[in-house]
């Protein structure tokens, strides 16, 4: 491996600050050229062990397998990988949730950030339940808003007022529009927040124009890496949070103790569905389709005429996810192991595709 | 009523297969009148609902009400030995609950047949507070025995605890209610709840549930694995993986949950649906030994025909799990794909 560049969080702040308001208008020689608008992904990575070492052992990995050479830093953990068409720098101060910006083009981190999740089970979008994008218009003003959502392969194609519904406004006070359609009944379950866009600015520091989607994606302008980062650590933050209370409260694990009986920890998370599912075979179709982006595996078994129990198989990570199905909601077996993002990216893909206001009432989001 | 002589303990729930269970179950009277087993319940081992049910009343999981988590219980062991030492009786308690103030102890035995066995009854009717705290740390207050039975074997059992002059409350679980009897002394164990749907599956099958509650979850293991990209993995990961519990309740039981699984496997994997997917290799009488190995995974092929593949082998499981193949609805139109497709509303 080759030596460290000269390069920390200091000069990387000064860079992307200078990047995020169009400059320079050289390329930088280790950055690439910029854009304009700095990109940063957050990506979930599973490490047999959580630390610094862990994740850099494993980022040089994925480099070498993804054809990008991997340069470290003067930070342990900051590292760059380069490519011919571009530059990922990718920051694992916390070791389970990446961040990776880009002063260069979107498609190229796009491409390889796809490309990895594609092929490395331990590698996910961070998917950010629709209560964390919301929250994220209280940073500042919001000037855009996008709504996306797809309900074609969960619902029937009769009997639904909103089987797709695709908004985006820009424009003052943006989210009255959403908040308009959610006030709708007839609307509401397909008023999804994909992504959100908002003006910040903090005096004496500087402004930045952020766009956020519930995919982790974030893209800034500007001129304060410093705000940039904070929002996207905030939510992450958070995130992270929401992540980790699934798996430390939630997994359902037995233990055999030293008396000679079990004992039982965690819980069975529930999703209570606001609109009833009509047409079962056809959300089972859709939810068990092995397609992107539930990527969900499973043979229903009736129970009832009401309950159904599948022991489904999460294809992404490779781990069983059993749940049963009701017109009224999920109940979701997480056993101990499993990974807490299985269950968000369930949520927030549901909240896509079948009720925008689907949450799990159970499970808080802190601030 | 017909009752036959059966070897094995059909209708006996038990989740151990140690020393102390042994001594229950040898030959059992197998009663031939059919149980009708609550049909919201249909997806369980019918054995394992009483246990499943009192698990759901006591944490209120999936959305059940919970009566006995509200009077300050909370679930302790399940599955536990204690000896009554009026008695010197051995019963495996099957759900053991707590409270701290005031201090209790409920002690449960779940029956989902008809049938009782007299000197077990007698044995969880002996329980004493100190028989239990030690054998297990809890709170120092009176035993509480509960039968938990399913709603048409209650008047049976009722009946047959009169004869042998048994008194416990008694749990009767329904397709939509549940509901407690107390005896004299613990009034205050009486509830009638409305269930709205069926007991959490937190213990889905144990060492004698039929091969195929096995398969529904032995199946779903090897497509995790074939998911995984693994090119083997032996049972023990398998059952670590797939029966979440296996591992609680002694070597005995793990062994025997392995050799169940094992079998399971191995008539799975000679099914046309599954040969060629995996096979089992099983070494010497080292069940430890036993080895999956995966043949083919559709997550070795592109992206596309990896979805294919996966679909593909849903169906096959489909076939091995249902005796059949789920109808897929026809595809739909989308108005939005027509519209791009046909450059109709786009721009130039």
């Amino acid at each position: 491996m080759s030596r460290r560049l000269a390069l920390g969080r200091d000069e990387l702040t000064s860079l992307f600050s200078r990047a995020m308001s169009g400059q320079p208008a050289e390329p930088h020689p280790w950055l690439g050229a910029a854009t304009g608008t700095l990109k940063t992904t957050t990506v979930e990575v599973n490490l047999d062990e959580e630390s610094a070492d862990g994740a850099m052992a494993r980022l040089a990995q994925l480099g070498k397998s993804l054809g990008l050479d991997l340069r470290l830093t003067e930070d342990d953990s900051i590292a760059l990988l380069r490519g011919d068409a571009g530059t990922l720098v990718v920051d694992v101060l916390d070791a389970r949730f990446w961040l990776v910006h880009t002063i260069g083009h979107a498609e190229f981190a796009h491409d390889v950030l796809r490309s990895a999740l594609r092929r490395n089970r331990d590698l996910d979008w961070c998917w950010f339940p629709r209560h964390l994008v919301e929250d994220f218009r209280t940073a500042g003003d919001v000037r855009w808003f996008k709504t996306d959502f797809e309900g074609d392969e969960l619902t029937p194609s009769e009997g639904q007022r909103a089987r797709r519904l695709r908004v985006q406004l820009d424009g003052d006070r943006a989210y009255d529009l959403l908040r308009i359609l959610e006030s709708q009944v007839d609307y509401r379950h397909a008023a999804s927040l994909t992504a959100l866009a908002v003006h910040v600015t903090e005096p004496k520091v500087g402004h930045v124009l952020e766009i956020a989607d519930y995919k982790g994606r974030f893209a800034a302008r500007g001129d304060s890496f410093e705000i940039h980062v904070g929002l996207v650590s905030n939510l992450v933050r958070r995130y992270s949070t929401y992540v980790r209370e699934l798996e430390q409260r939630y997994a359902l694990g037995w233990t055999s103790e030293a008396d000679g009986g079990a004992s039982l920890s965690g819980e069975v998370i529930v999703m209570p569905f606001r609109k009833t599912v009509d047409d079962m075979d056809r959300f089972l179709a859709g939810l068990f389709s092995c397609r992107e982006p539930f990527r969900l595996w499973g043979v229903p078994r009736r129970m009832n005429e009401r309950y159904l129990s599948v022991q489904a198989v999460d294809l992404h990570v490779g781990a069983q996810l059993p749940m049963d199905v009701s017109p009224d909601g999920l109940r979701i077996y997480l056993h101990q192991g499993a990974c807490g993002n299985t269950v968000t990216r369930l949520l927030a893909n549901l909240q896509h595709r079948y009720d925008a206001t689907l949450d799990m009432p159970q499970v808080s989001i802190t601030n | 009523m017909r009752a036959t002589l059966g070897v094995g303990a059909f209708w006996i729930p038990s989740l151990r297969s140690g020393a102390a269970s042994c001594a229950r179950i040898t030959l059992v009277v197998r009663n031939e009148r059919s149980v009708r087993v609550p049909q919201n319940a249909a997806c369980l081992d019918p054995r394992l609902v009483p246990l499943n049910a009192t698990i759901g009343l006591l944490r209120g999981d999936g959305g059940w009400p919970r009566p006995l988590g509200a009077l300050g219980y909370r679930l302790h062991r399940v599955e536990i030995p204690v000896t009554a030492s009026a008695t010197g009786r051995l019963v495996v308690v099957d759900v053991m609950a707590v409270r701290d103030a005031p201090a209790s102890i409920v002690v449960v035995e779940g029956k989902s047949g008809r049938d009782i066995k007299d000197s077990q009854a007698r044995g969880y009717a002996a329980l004493e507070t100190n028989d239990v705290r030690r054998v297990t740390r809890v709170p120092d207050g009176p035993v509480r025995v509960i039968y938990a039975c399913l709603e048409s074997g209650l008047e049976d059992i009722r009946s047959r605890l009169a004869d042998i002059g048994v008194s416990v409350n008694l749990l009767s679980i329904g397709e939509k209610r549940a509901r407690l009897e107390p005896v004299s002394g613990s009034e205050e164990l009486e509830f009638d709840v409305e269930l709205p749907s069926p007991p959490p599956r937190l213990i889905p099958v144990d060492d004698l549930s039929p091969d195929e509650e096995y398969r529904e979850l032995l199946v779903p293991g090897i497509v995790e694995f074939q998911a995984k990209g693994k090119d083997s993995v032996t049972v023990q990961t398998l059952c670590d993986h797939s029966i979440p519990l296996w591992g609680s309740f002694g070597q005995r039981f793990s062994a025997r949950v392995r050799e169940r699984a094992t079998g399971v496997l191995v008539a799975v994997s000679l099914t046309k649906e599954f040969k060629g997917q995996f096979r089992v290799e099983t070494k010497g009488g080292d069940l430890a030994d036993n080895v999956v190995h995966i043949l083919r995974t559709p997550a070795s092929l592109q992206a596309q025909g990896e979805t294919q593949g996966w679909q593909a082998l849903q169906r096959r499981a489909e076939t091995v799990l249902r005796g059949r193949r789920r109808p897929v609805p026809p595809g739909q139109l989308s108005f939005e794909d027509l519209a791009r497709a046909e450059k109709v509303g786009e721009d130039e």
